[in-house]
């Protein structure tokens, strides 16, 4: 049922409410105040016209009501909050998206070092070297040799600063073998993530070579991992 | 939880969401910053700045490491931030040249940066191809730096570089 004077009294002192998110709230607490009152009155033996009447009077003044009110909800304040609101959201979609997807990225991603068929596997040995290059930490893992004369280099790179970010890794360096041969060509791709696992690939790698040797040695950063390779009968897969 | 109070936790729970955001996103709040940590996830450097000189979009970074001579460049991003730009490790000094140098183009914008090894050097000048030419006879230290701009249809590359001492002998030259 409609309430002229109550709806009055509340316009009038929302009019003064310049924050308009807090309007709804300041509304419904008055029209409860008011109501509260009209139960009073009605208890008393008003009818409800009368009791209406009496609740509102009893509120005040609405322009000053209004006034005050505007005072407590400064809407200064008021929009700082509900932009920073807006902010801490998009910023945490944004750190959601930026953190999150590529911590998850390697899991889905699987291992690179299975993507290999056994039945293309001469011998593969498993590894545990670590070096670093300033903030980067290279994990080489695996060395798998292929029938094909392929020799894949698995490697995993990350940084140590937990969310830091800059170029990506280049070269792991220049491969060698104890036959004195230097591998300049071949082939190699990287993964995403946090964690990105990477193959560098060598084609025509001899399989009689007893050691893989990788020297890194650029602007003033060095360091050499040799990796005994297990050719032979004993370590065949297959 | 009174309103004030609710700002001040969003301003907390914003400080460190935005150091979250700065770290993923490559921003970085200076130019230096940004290009400290170019070199740094590049392995190089660091080097030590001798001149920082504005271009459109970004800056140079003029330094040396070790016996390497760069040109870094950082970009304006975002209106407040600066990011990675490109070259950012330097070529290694042949001090036999008494002139040792570097060119390369980002777009429309061209640099060409050098050291001078031979001390009678007091001024270096390039030409382009279409004959003008660009003069140094103040420098950074021992480094120099010039960059110009072209457009697409202008294919404007410098032609040659010359060296003269006090009396304008030339005492290097080189050309493309």
């Amino acid at each position: 049922m409609p309430s002229p004077k109550k709806d009055e009294f509340l316009q009038g002192v929302i009019t003064h409410i310049k924050f308009p998110f807090d309007r709804e709230d300041i509304r419904a607490e008055l029209e409860s105040h008011i109501s509260e009152k009209m139960d009073y009155y009605i208890e008393q033996g008003h009818d409800i016209e009368n009791a209406e009447q009496l609740a509102v009077n009893d509120m005040g003044d609405a322009e000053e009501i209004g006034v005050e009110l505007n005072k407590q909800h400064n809407p200064f304040l008021g929009w700082i909050w509900k932009i920073t609101n807006v902010m801490v959201v998009l910023l945490v979609i944004w750190n959601v998206y930026t953190i999150g997807v590529p911590l998850l990225y390697p899991m889905f991603k699987g291992n690179p070092v299975n993507d290999i068929p056994k039945s293309d596997i001469v011998y593969r040995i498993d590894i545990d070297e670590k070096v670093k290059l300033d903030d980067t930490v290279i994990h080489f893992t695996n060395v798998i040799y292929e029938k094909d004369g392929d020799l894949n280099i698995f490697y995993e790179h990350y940084d140590t600063r937990l969310w830091g970010m800059g170029w990506s890794l280049g070269s792991i360096g220049e491969v060698t073998d104890n036959l004195g041969n230097k591998y300049f060509a071949g082939s190699g791709y990287g993964g995403g993530g946090i964690i990105s696992r990477s193959c560098r690939i060598i084609e025509n790698f001899p399989k009689e070579a007893e050691k893989l040797i990788i020297s890194y040695d650029s602007y003033n950063r060095k360091y050499t991992v040799e990796i005994p390779l297990q050719a032979g009968d004993d370590n065949e897969q297959n | 939880m009174s309103r004030t109070k609710k700002v001040v936790r969003n301003i907390f729970i914003l400080s460190a969401l935005f150091f979250l955001f700065l770290n993923r996103s490559g921003l970085y709040l200076t130019p230096l910053s940004a290009h400290e940590h170019s070199e740094r996830s590049i392995h190089y450097g660091p080097s030590k700045v001798v001149h920082i000189e504005d271009f459109d979009g970004g800056k140079y970074i003029l330094g040396k490491y070790d016996k390497w001579v760069s040109c870094n460049t950082v970009d304006r991003e975002l209106f407040f931030f600066w990011g990675f730009g490109n070259q950012v490790t330097g070529f290694e000094n042949d001090k036999t040249k008494a002139v040792d140098y570097t060119w390369s183009a980002s777009r429309e914008n061209y640099k060409l940066y050098g050291i001078i090894n031979d001390e009678r050097v007091k001024e270096i000048q390039i030409t382009f191809n279409n004959g003008q030419s660009l003069t140094q006879k103040e420098f950074y230290e021992d480094l120099f730096l010039f960059t110009w701009q072209a457009k697409e249809h202008e294919l404007l590359s410098f032609e040659s570089i010359r060296a003269y001492d006090s009396g304008n002998n030339m005492i290097f030259e080189e050309r493309r």
